[in-house]
């Protein structure tokens, strides 16, 4: 391959400008879309992975190797997690839906996470409808993924609940400028309740989230520029209960009190 | 068992109201920012525009003068860029430098050529840029948003011109080798 070196090229502020310009727009096909991506899932594995090797050395610590002294050495029970396969709604479709009977926007985020996750779609369920519409698919043997659609949509996918002893796995989403918490909820969680705390400006509030086959929604409360922390209670067939606390995000710098 | 969700007063739902028009003003300008500084195209950019808007929507009820407003929303959105942009690097999860989407749209060699090498400077050079070129801010206002003096955005702003210069006139010629496709990056507009 031969070839002649272009003149020395330089770069101007308005031609800078100009390529911003042309690719500001360049997205993907939703507008803002957030998918929990296999990066993130990845995270939380290793997270998972950090806990229990961190129990496994504390263990150590404590008690010794099992076996060495005659003692036990338990080092406690690992976090419990529910696997999704084992969920209801993955393995049975209450509402199934053609994807080319979806709206635009929830066809185009499946699709974005079929490819990220490199598998197909299958056995896609409405199960709630309403503002907003809560999609479920099952992705490839491994994942269901919630889709929270109103005009936009946006996506999580899990391999598992981890939260709440492996009952649940919620997320605060905001779609279209309403925020929801969101989730999977395990085959015996009979209730959530989800209670938002006291800010300077508002009372807090606890409201009791819809579920419908597996998945959960409620809509957070005005919280008059709160974000402190939201406490979700679950409460399983069998009486037990079990907590878990979101916490706000981060003060942003430079917020004016 | 549970209690019903307090009903918000008159004036809170006029600040409700409120609030939420200004943020739908800022999304585009929040979303765009995001995306040119951790790289358009991708769906960690994507990512990284919803965690902005999360973040500004929970912190714009606190914001007292609405005028205010964009500059907050900027400096939010530059923050959260340049964290995902750094995080990204780090983990070289993203080739930024090889995105097929750059030759979907008929663009001009030059304008993606542009591109490509602008995905390769750092966070903080994409992000002086864009809030300068892009936004249109003063060197000032950029300055504030990036927690840095005039005369470091100055220098940045030559430095990545500089970079970029240097990235275009020494990359190698009529390179055949053909583009990757990004696992990571979606289907594109």
């Amino acid at each position: 391959m031969t070839s002649t070196r272009p003149p020395s090229r330089t770069i101007s502020e308005q031609e800078l400008a100009a390529m911003l310009n042309a690719f500001a727009g360049t997205a993907l096909p939703l507008a803002e879309p957030r998918p929990t991506t296999a990066r993130r899932n990845w995270t939380s594995r290793y997270a998972a992975a950090f806990a229990i090797a961190s129990a496994a050395v504390a263990a150590f610590l404590l008690f010794g190797l099992p076996g060495l002294h005659g003692g036990k050495g338990t080092i406690g029970s690992a976090s419990a997690a529910t696997n999704v396969r084992e969920l209801h709604a993955f393995k049975h479709a209450v509402r199934p839906r053609a994807q080319n009977a979806l709206p635009a926007s929830v066809s185009e985020v499946i699709n974005l996470m079929a490819t990220r996750l490199g598998t197909h779609p299958s056995n896609i369920q409405e199960p709630i409808i309403g503002a907003p519409s809560i999609y479920l698919v099952s992705l490839g043997s491994t994942h269901l993924c919630m889709i929270v659609a109103l005009h936009g949509a946006t996506a999580f996918c899990r391999d598992s609940l981890r939260q709440a002893e492996g009952s649940l796995q919620a997320s605060r989403s905001i779609v279209d400028g309403k925020m929801f918490i969101t989730g999977l909820a395990a085959d015996n969680v009979k209730t959530i309740t989800v209670t938002t705390a006291n800010t300077p400006s508002t009372q807090g509030s606890t409201i009791q989230a819809r579920i419908v086959n597996n998945v959960f929604v409620a809509r957070l409360p005005y919280t008059g520029g709160g974000s402190g922390a939201t406490t979700i209670t679950v409460t399983r067939t069998d009486g037990t209960t079990g907590t878990l606390e979101l916490h706000g995000l981060p003060e942003p710098i430079g917020a004016h009190p | 068992m549970v209690t019903k969700p307090n009903r918000p007063t008159g004036g809170q739902d006029a600040r409700e109201l409120a609030v939420e028009r200004l943020f739908d003003e800022l999304r585009p300008l929040v979303v765009r920012t995001v995306r040119l500084v951790v790289g358009a195209g991708s769906t960690v950019a994507e990512d990284a525009a919803q965690e902005a808007l999360l973040e500004l929507r929970l912190s714009l009820p606190r914001l007292r003068e609405h005028q205010a407003a964009p500059a907050f929303a900027v400096k939010i959105a530059t923050r959260v860029a340049v964290r995902t942009a750094r995080r990204e690097r780090r983990r070289a999860l993203i080739p930024f430098h090889r995105r097929e989407y750059l030759h979907e749209a008929n663009r001009p060699q030059e304008l993606l050529e542009l591109k490509e090498a602008f995905d390769r400077l750092t966070p903080r050079l994409r992000a002086t840029a864009v809030l300068r070129l892009y936004v249109g801010l003063s060197e000032a206002e950029t300055a504030d948003a990036l927690d840095c003096s005039i005369g470091t955005v100055k220098s940045q702003l030559h430095e990545a011109r500089r970079r970029l210069r240097r990235q275009l006139n020494d990359r190698p010629v009529a390179d055949s080798t053909p583009l990757s496709t990004d696992p990571e990056r979606g289907a594109s507009v």
